[in-house]
């Protein structure tokens, strides 16, 4: 579905990603795990277009997301759920729910989707009318995931959702987010911690640096010793 | 000082108020999408009543279908700005934005001189305008009515267009995370062009009430009265809408009724009043009546 | 035992000379007018060097510089004309100021003191603000100072302007200054101060974790490109002998930032090359502005048209080359053998 290709991208001066490839393949839930500033929310970024890549290449579906801006690539059914939520605070939980809708113009579908998602996080409903800034972390957390459900993705990118979460709603984003599979939508996680991703997880990604260390199925990074010592502190 | 004195002033002020207000929301909408305080605005408006003008003597058209076309060549004019002069900055820093935005105000200013020339011309409204409206003891003209009214109603839509429409929603957001509104798949180029079109015609309506009660124009006419809206925009909290509407209307309150308040000697300083107001708003509450308190830079 | 001068020293001392024998030759060889131009250039290098020390080293982005320029203009003004005048043009004047006349030099140094002064007691509040807010701020300063002298009538005269101030400056006094305006500039840049003011405008916060009082550090910088611009604006007045408050405009202000910009606001050399080009340029361009024949091509009158080009230019520029001609590079004689880059912070 999407294949990353020799990625070189910088900040600035800075190599952020080294000559990085891979492959998401349709339908699974791919996990890119590692240490802090390893690259993984920089391959995010690159893919939905906030960030232009130096070398390599990007095809989604055949076409080439190298250098599109965002607004292209949200149409193309990619959508990215930023590190840090990155709601729009001043704005009503309503608000952005129909901006994660922005571009599409199938009311019908809009309003499913709308129904799907307070079923998902019936929070949400409760909170229409408030500002989205004054939503706790957790409701921030599920109002982002829901904000890009409502651009009907299919293929959803999701930076570290867990992160400053309490586990009680750790649990409750990790099973929306295994869920997603069966509404056919392809998922990149990047997670730090690495157990729940492997749990939930199809194929696993091991970044280092900026270049990929490993990869496999979550089972075989489950056993390796290697990542085990590493990234799960066994 | 009797109270009709005083109410005859509130007057004068909610009208200049208003004025500032229309000028001081595009400077808002701009700066709230892009951090970039464009003193070009100020000289968009010189161009579109220019254009009103022209409009009226050349072309016969009343005033308010002259102004309406005018705005609508101001708002393509104000686009084009954006495109050339502002849209290959966007990652530059404050300073170079800034310095921009001086150097096209010059650019528009000389153009109007080169153009038109720098002798004022006179602008006259219909007659019906200027006629003298006495309720009680105080008296205003139609044209105090109509520019209080005038804004009010755009104001107005211009919430509406804010909350209820796509177009308007997108624009807040842009305003309020432009990661995320990337990320939602807001063309950003677009809202931005949006919003230097809106700017630009309000700003062109503020110009003609500003032409109408002064009768006389001249291609510097835009520079002050701007910078006094970016110190209504400041004052309101820049960023924010309502903020800027507000800010406008205390501000033109403030400076009508220090001028007729304080003894007639002071009145030539208004000016400096104006930028003590803004100097003191920046160091007491540098986000504004109305501002968001997260957002300012260090 | 005596210490022998430098290599740097003696080429200082030749390039000094060099530039003595220049105005010497061109005192004697070129007509009034283009004397002024000459004399033009080197104030304005006395008021971009200035503004580059707080706009470009210290990273104040003040657009006040034209409201030092005045007070310095009027300050000297007041203080040089002859008493017999000041009482036919000012009457109104305090007697402890009509009965004065100062030698030049101390109106100078006064013009400098008195804009510094101004400098203290609006920096003071305003350094608290940093971008564009300050910038604006400063801008607010420059409208008061020029509706102050506006109306200010019994010190000023008002929109009518003094005119008859004694005609001091000449190419001497000019450049004399110019000469120890870069020197001293560079003196402060290059000291412990200097490196101090580079340091709060590359990252303040880094700045203020290594103990550097940035807001005195800000105020100095503030206060003492202030004391040149008072200096520059009182050299200016004894030039045309005319000084009205249109002469301190904002277009004043934005000319200094442009050349500033243009030549590089990190660098006193930049001040150097960014005042020769643009005292030159809307002189020539100024010619065309009443119509005429270019190429055999009768040209209608374009007024306005210097400044169209200039602002065209500082667009451009910024988009293309945002570091100006200079950079933050300096001119040093090694220049001209392998490149050395005066480090950054």
């Amino acid at each position: 579905m999407l294949e990353i290709k020799n990625l070189s991208v910088y900040y600035g001066s800075i190599r952020a990603l080294r000559d990085v490839s891979l492959t998401v393949r349709e339908g699974e839930l791919l996990a890119l795990i590692g240490a802090n500033g390893a690259g993984k929310s920089t391959i995010l970024r690159t893919i939905s277009g906030l960030l232009v890549p130096k070398t390599g290449t990007i095809t989604y579906e055949d076409e080439s997301l190298g250098g599109l801006p965002p607004h292209r690539i949200v149409s193309m059914g990619i959508l990215h759920v930023p590190e840090g939520r990155q709601v729009f605070s001043h704005l009503s939980v309503a608000e952005n729910l129909m901006l994660g809708s922005y571009r599409r113009s199938d009311a019908k579908g809009i309003e499913e989707d709308r129904e799907t998602v307070f079923s998902l996080f019936p929070v949400l409903k409760e909170r229409l009318k408030q500002a989205a800034g004054t939503l706790s972390g957790g409701e921030q957390q599920m109002m982002a995931i829901a904000r890009a459900l409502m651009g009907k993705p299919r293929l959803l990118l999701l930076d570290e959702p867990s992160l400053g979460l309490s586990p009680l709603f750790t649990d409750t984003i990790f099973e929306v987010i295994a869920g997603l599979k069966q509404r056919g939508i392809t998922v990149v996680l990047v997670e730090q911690n690495a157990y729940r991703a492997l749990e939930i997880a199809d194929r696993v990604y091991v970044l280092e640096t900026g270049t990929v260390k490993l990869s496999g199925t979550s089972a075989e990074m489950l056993a390796n010793d290697e990542v085990k010592h590493a990234y799960l502190g066994e | 000082m009797s109270g009709s004195y005083i109410a005859q002033q509130l007057i004068n002020g909610l009208s200049l108020g208003s004025v500032y207000a229309l000028i001081a929301v595009g400077y808002s909408i701009v700066y709230g999408i892009l951090r970039l305080i464009n003193f070009a605005h100020g000289d968009i408006l010189m161009i579109g009543v220019y254009v009103t003008l022209f409009l009226m003597i050349q072309v016969h058209l009343p005033l308010p279908v002259a102004c309406l076309l005018a705005m609508a060549s101001a708002a393509l004019i104000g686009m084009f700005i954006e495109r050339l002069a502002y849209r290959p900055l966007r990652k530059a820093s404050e300073e170079a934005t800034l310095i921009t935005s001086l150097a096209v105000s010059i650019l528009i200013e000389n153009l109007g001189i080169m153009t038109v020339t720098a002798q004022p011309r006179a602008f006259n409204i219909p007659a019906f305008f200027s006629q003298g409206i006495q309720v009680g003891p105080v008296q205003f003209t139609t044209m105090n009515l109509v520019i209080v009214g005038t804004t009010a109603v755009i104001l107005l839509v211009l919430v509406a267009f804010t909350t209820r429409t796509k177009l308007g929603v997108a624009m807040r957001a842009c305003a309020d995370n432009l990661t995320a509104a990337n990320l939602v798949g807001i063309n950003i180029n677009v809202i931005v062009a949006a919003s230097f079109a809106l700017g630009s015609a309000l700003a062109t309506v503020a110009g003609v009430m500003l032409a109408g009660q002064y009768g006389r124009i001249d291609p510097l006419m835009g520079f002050v009265p701007g910078l006094k809206a970016f110190v209504a925009a400041v004052l309101g909290g820049i960023g924010s809408l309502p903020g800027a509407a507000l800010g406008g209307i205390v501000l033109g309150s403030a400076e009508i009724l220090l001028v007729g308040l304080l003894p007639p000697a002071f009145s030539p300083y208004r000016d400096a009043f104006v930028f003590i107001i803004l100097i003191l708003v920046l160091l007491v509450k540098p986000n504004g009546l109305l501002g968001s308190t997260e957002r300012r830079k260090g | 035992m005596p210490r022998k001068p430098s290599a740097t020293t003696l080429r200082g001392i030749g390039g000094v000379a060099v530039l003595a024998a220049a105005l010497f030759v061109m005192n004697l060889t070129l007509p009034d007018y283009y004397l002024r131009i000459v004399n033009l250039i080197g104030i304005n290098i006395i008021l971009v060097a200035s503004l580059n020390l707080t706009n470009g080293f210290t990273g104040i982005f003040s657009l006040g510089h034209a409201g030092f320029m005045a007070v310095g203009a009027y300050t000297s003004a007041l203080l040089t004309i002859a008493p017999a005048q000041k009482a036919l043009a000012l009457p109104q004047l305090p007697l402890w100021l009509a009965g004065i006349s100062l030698p030049f030099p101390a109106a100078l140094v006064a013009a400098g003191l008195l804009a510094s002064f101004a400098a203290l007691l609006i920096g003071f509040p305003v350094l608290r603000l940093r971008g564009h807010y300050l910038a604006v701020a400063t801008m607010g300063f420059l409208v008061i100072i020029r509706v102050v002298l506006t109306n200010a009538e019994s010190f000023t005269r008002g929109a009518r302007g003094i005119s008859g101030l004694p005609v001091f400056t000449n190419s001497w006094w000019v450049f004399g200054i110019a000469v120890l305006t870069l020197y001293l500039l560079r003196k402060l840049v290059t000291s412990a101060y200097g490196r101090g003011m580079i340091a709060i405008r590359e990252n303040t916060v880094a700045a203020e974790a290594l103990g550097i009082p940035i807001a005195r550090y800000r105020l100095i910088a503030f206060c003492t490109g202030a004391f040149f611009a008072g200096v520059g604006g009182a050299l200016l007045g004894h030039l045309m002998s005319v000084i009205s408050p249109n002469f301190f405009s904002y277009s004043q202000t934005f000319l200094l930032v442009e050349i500033s910009i243009i030549g590089g606001c990190g660098s006193l050399t930049g001040a150097v090359v960014g005042s020769l080009i643009m005292t030159l340029l809307p002189e020539i361009l100024r010619n065309f502005e009443g119509g005429g024949e270019l190429f055999g091509i009768a040209l209608p009158p374009m007024y306005g048209l210097s400044q169209i080009i200039l602002a065209s230019l500082l667009i451009v520029i910024i988009i293309f080359r945002p570091q100006g001609i200079m950079g933050t590079k300096e001119f040093s004689w090694s220049m001209f053998g392998k490149k050395r880059e005066l480090k950054k912070g």
